[in-house]
């Protein structure tokens, strides 16, 4: 930097700290980059980390009680450290730097329309009238992609949908044409579908208008694909700073080569292998770490580690890191556990009769409650049927709203269905009591945060299902309950403890050990890894399969992301609006995937692919939504094969060859031109 | 080797529940000082036979409306002087503490009963049965409480069962909203999924998953209504539709006590001060006993 040449941003030796009982917390420790215009700034890191108060602090919107320091603070020349809050909002914030907000539900006012949102945004700073705002706002919507932008103007946020809410957001950050947006998330709380389109809109609206960009996720995969430089914080520190394409190809911190080892799919981890984990949790940010802040999991750790800050090392001109090795040092053996490859167990290879057998299941609910208000019908579940054969993994794979968690409460005998049956081991589901129903399938749900009784210890909560079905007397449960938290990997110690005091990965295994305690034979996993950091993930992905080879379960895998599918799964169904689109062998489906729309959501998943840049999904970005389901096809509104057939006539079952798929690309000789 | 000795800093093996709710307990100064208000004040009624000075009901007509010890015309022998009757206050105080003390909890819990019952109820199943608890609800509500508990003591016959009884079944609104707002939020949470998936039956579940998880509220509504249930005895007996003369009440003690407020003030500061006391040391321990039970003061 010792050149004429200027950063646009630049920020040195930022601190965080916010004071609390139990001592200082020191949530952002040493973050120093520089970015230059028009360029990308990654920012990954898992919770904790010490991102989301980084993007605060550099805007000055840290909460009350942090206090924040740094040696510097530029935008272009202007210094923003010393800048009174006062200019810093009439000059800088929504002007020269916005910002984009993880939650389009609660980042928008609900009591504005969404034009005086955007208009004001521009009055506010700039001598314009309202006319030139509108215009620029009319002309902002529609290069974000919403149709009819001048008749939205007077919509409220709750008459759009996430993606469009979302969409309203960035132009309105761009409203004043900044120079530098932070987007915090800015795609976390959306479908995959919808956040691959919202992403390229980012990427695309970037170059065009020659912004910089600080973007910061948990997801490696976006990064990998829009960033131009991609720096990986760790408890609060940037650990490991490069280009996109050398980070990932010659990682040196031990953090992030196991951070990217722990990515099912991500850099060719064979399906069913064993994933990479991080050992431990992030340590606690109270109070001074004397050593390095990684040492505490790290395999490579010696001695000095935990004595002496890590040292900034130099890796080629742009890659800096924080370690005590050169180059990271790698231990061989120490990466993978002994045993990579889970053996699945036994699948009928000739499918007698099915472990559970779902025939045309339909449910919906009635919506809208009130003397004056009608009532809608919300079609949650449209006709499913598949089977489930004893020991596979199948993954129901779908976007929110597409009736799957619906499905999985049915099966679990927590919801009835209006119509179909669903059988289990030739049984129906209804002759089958719920205490027995009980023993055979359990479920595991995605937030571990709300699935644990906050009143119980971990005891409490593991023996519940013992206790409920009276099992053996009560030293005979204490030692099962023994048995399964060291299967599940909690430890001894942890017993007394509520759930509370433990971390996220460490509630969900208690909630594993809760639902294999008494051997079922079917898991459904509602979503199970989706609230977890993905080194966690990691671990849980391991656990489960590591139960499914001891204990020969039967898994329903219901997620969103098709990385974990794809790493875990023999079958997958498609689920859109109700229905199952596509369902067949996974390894087929993932080769060639039949129906448009798992097409797109397979083309929607951001492995880490540097190179690849962020893909096209190619179909409409209108909002599924299961009270409004489209004529014919559901899909046919955002299908980019759509034919006028589409929207008459919903298309039956074809069977492929390793497939069924639900369209009319495959019904009769259109099949042949797909 | 080095990871060990990093990664060494073995924590502690956790206190058992009881062990770190005690240690939770003794290090919440408001608990423990509303637990030895109100410690003391069992004590002192269980005792009030053994530690009075004076038979409570023994009137000395010579010897009446006596001012307190502290006064120049006060006496040793009655600390806390006497009555229009010629009673010693001070017994009569101490007795009166046992009404007092029974009849807040027991209103207390009667009230709790019903609102916890109906508002679990309602916040559970939700539709018809919500609906029937709410048309109860606002029923009761638009009563004047204070009116309908006169009548109802009139008309039943006052006694110190009818009294606790007629208070107590007026007195569950609060329970009921605090209760049924929990329950309807704690019925989404996924914990209630998964013990449902294990086989509870209703009443598992709300025993064992939703009342647990309410209480913390309905121990701070718990006290109040302690405190509440008090004074509504003490307004009944003052009314003349409560306990009736001679049974020692701080409320009906209040009540005597009034004609005559300006010129012997003690006949209504010792039991109204008695009576403040004991209601503050009830919402000391309620908030207390929230503290240190609810799950996200554990730490």
């Amino acid at each position: 930097m010792a050149t004429a040449h200027t950063p646009l941003f630049s920020v040195e030796h930022l601190r965080v700290d916010i004071p609390t009982a139990a001592g200082t917390l020191h949530a952002v420790r040493d973050v120093s980059f520089a970015l230059d215009a028009g360029k990308i700034l990654g920012i990954v890191g898992e919770s904790g980390a010490g991102k989301s108060l980084t993007a605060l602090a550099l805007l000055g919107l840290l909460p009350q009680r942090a206090r924040r320091s740094a040696a510097a603070l530029r935008l272009r020349n202007r210094d923003l450290l010393s800048m009174p809050e006062r200019d810093l909002a009439a000059q800088i914030r929504g002007q020269r730097i916005a910002m984009i907000f993880q939650d389009p539900m609660t980042s928008l006012n609900p009591v504005y329309t969404i034009g005086r949102q955007l208009t004001e945004a521009m009055t506010l700073h700039q001598p314009v009238g309202t006319a030139a705002a509108t215009q620029r706002a009319v002309y902002l919507l529609e290069r974000v992609g919403i149709t009819a932008a001048a008749s939205r103007l007077n919509q409220y946020p709750h008459q759009l949908s996430g993606g469009q809410r979302q969409r309203v957001m960035i132009a309105m950050a761009l409203m004043n044409g900044p120079e530098l947006i932070i987007a915090d998330e800015p795609t976390t709380a959306l479908d995959v579908t919808i956040q691959a389109q919202i992403l390229r809109l980012l990427a695309d609206l970037q170059r065009e208008f020659g912004m910089a960009m600080i973007l910061i996720t948990h997801n490696l995969g976006i990064v990998a694909r829009i960033a131009d430089t991609v720096a990986i914080m760790y408890a609060g520190e940037i650990v490991e700073r490069a280009p996109t394409a050398q980070l990932f190809a010659d990682p040196q911190h031990p953090y992030t080569r196991r951070l990217l080892g722990c990515l099912p799919q991500a850099h060719g981890t064979v399906p069913g292998t064993r994933l990479t984990t991080i050992p431990g949790i992030v340590p606690s940010l109270i109070g001074d770490i004397a050593g390095c802040t990684y040492a505490s999991r790290c395999q490579e750790a010696v001695a000095e580690c935990a004595v002496a800050p890590a040292p900034s090392r130099q890796h080629g001109a742009q890659h800096d890191y924080r370690c005590i090795h050169p180059g990271g040092l790698r231990v061989p053996g120490r990466d993978l556990s002994a045993r990579p490859v889970f053996l699945p167990p036994p699948v009928d290879a000739a499918p007698r009769a099915p472990l559970l057998a779902v025939r045309d299941v339909h449910c919906s609910f009635d919506v809208g409650r009130g003397m004056l208000r009608a009532k809608r019908r919300l079609h949650a579940v449209r006709g499913v049927s598949f089977d489930l054969r004893r020991g596979e993994i199948l993954a129901v794979v779908g976007e929110s709203g597409c009736g799957k968690s619906t499905l999985a409460r049915i099966l679990l005998g927590l919801q009835g269905a209006d119509a179909g049956t669903v059988s289990l081991a030739g049984t129906p589901l209804s002759q089958i009591g719920t205490k027995v129903l009980a023993r055979r399938v359990q479920p595991v749900f995605q937030d571990p945060y709300s699935s644990l009784n906050p009143r119980q210890t971990l005891v409490e909560i593991v023996r519940r299902p013992l206790d409920l079905h009276a099992v053996g007397d009560p030293a005979a449960r204490a030692g099962q309950v023994h048995e399964i938290m060291a299967l599940t990997g909690l430890a001894e110690r942890l017993v007394h403890r509520y759930p509370n005091q433990i971390s996220g990965g460490q509630r969900q295994r208690v909630a594993i050990a809760r639902a294999i305690i008494m051997r079922p034979e079917i898991v459904i996993c509602d979503e199970p890894t989706s609230a977890l950091d993905v080194s966690v993930q990691a671990q849980i992905l391991n656990l489960l399969l590591d139960l499914r080879e001891q204990f020969g379960l039967t898994y329903l895998f219901i997620t969103h992301d098709l990385s974990v599918v794809r790493h875990i799964a023999d079958r997958v169904a498609v689920m859109y609006l109700g229905e199952i689109v596509e369902i067949g062998d996974a390894r087929a489906i993932f080769e060639a995937p039949r129906h448009p729309y798992t097409r797109a959501l397979l083309d929607s998943v951001m492995t880490v692919n540097p190179a690849a840049g962020v893909p096209d999904t190619r179909i409409g970005h209108s909002y599924p939504n299961p009270l409004e389901i489209p004529s014919g096809c559901a899909f046919h509104p955002r299908c980019p094969h759509a034919m006028p057939v589409c929207s008459n006539f919903a298309p039956a079952v074809s069977e492929t060859p390793h497939a069924l798929v639900r369209c009319h690309l495959y019904t009769d000789a259109l099949a042949e031109s797909a | 080797m080095t990871t060990e000795s990093i990664t060494a800093v073995e924590p502690t093996p956790d206190l058992s529940p009881g062990r770190a709710l005690r240690a939770r307990m003794l290090a919440h100064k408001g608990l423990c000082i509303g637990l030895a208000i109100i410690v003391a004040g069992i004590l002192l009624a269980l005792l009030a036979p053994l530690i009075a000075p004076h038979d409570p009901y023994a009137q000395d007509l010579a010897r009446r409306l006596l001012p307190p010890v502290w006064d120049a015309r006060g006496t040793w022998q009655n600390l806390l002087g006497t009555d229009h009757l010629g009673r010693d206050y001070l017994s009569r105080l101490l007795y009166g503490s046992r009404i007092s003390i029974v009849i807040g909890v027991a209103a207390a819990s009667i009230g709790c009963l019903i609102g916890v019952t109906l508002g679990m109820c309602a916040g559970y199943f939700g539709g018809r049965v919500d609906e029937a608890v709410s048309y109860l609800l606002t029923c009761q509500l638009a009563l004047p409480s204070l009116l309908l508990a006169m009548s109802l003591v009139f008309l039943i016959g006052p006694s110190l069962f009818v009294v606790i009884g007629v208070i107590g079944v007026l007195h569950w609104t609060y329970f009921l909203v605090v209760t049924r707002a929990a329950t309807m939020q704690i019925r989404q949470l996924d914990y209630i999924s998964a013990a449902r998936a294990l086989g509870s039956s209703r009443w598992q579940v709300m025993t064992h998953e939703i009342l647990p998880n309410v209480l913390s509220p309905i121990i701070v509504i718990f006290t109040l209504e302690v405190g509440i249930a008090i004074l509504a005895e003490a307004s009944l007996s003052f009314l003349g539709v409560g306990l009736q003369a001679p049974t020692p009440s701080w409320g009906l003690m209040i009540a005597e006590g009034k004609n005559s407020m300006f010129l012997r003030p003690w006949l209504v500061i010792a039991p109204g001060a008695a009576l403040f006391l004991l209601v503050i040391a009830t919402n000391l321990m309620g908030d207390g006993v929230r503290d240190v039970t609810a799950p996200e003061n554990r730490n």
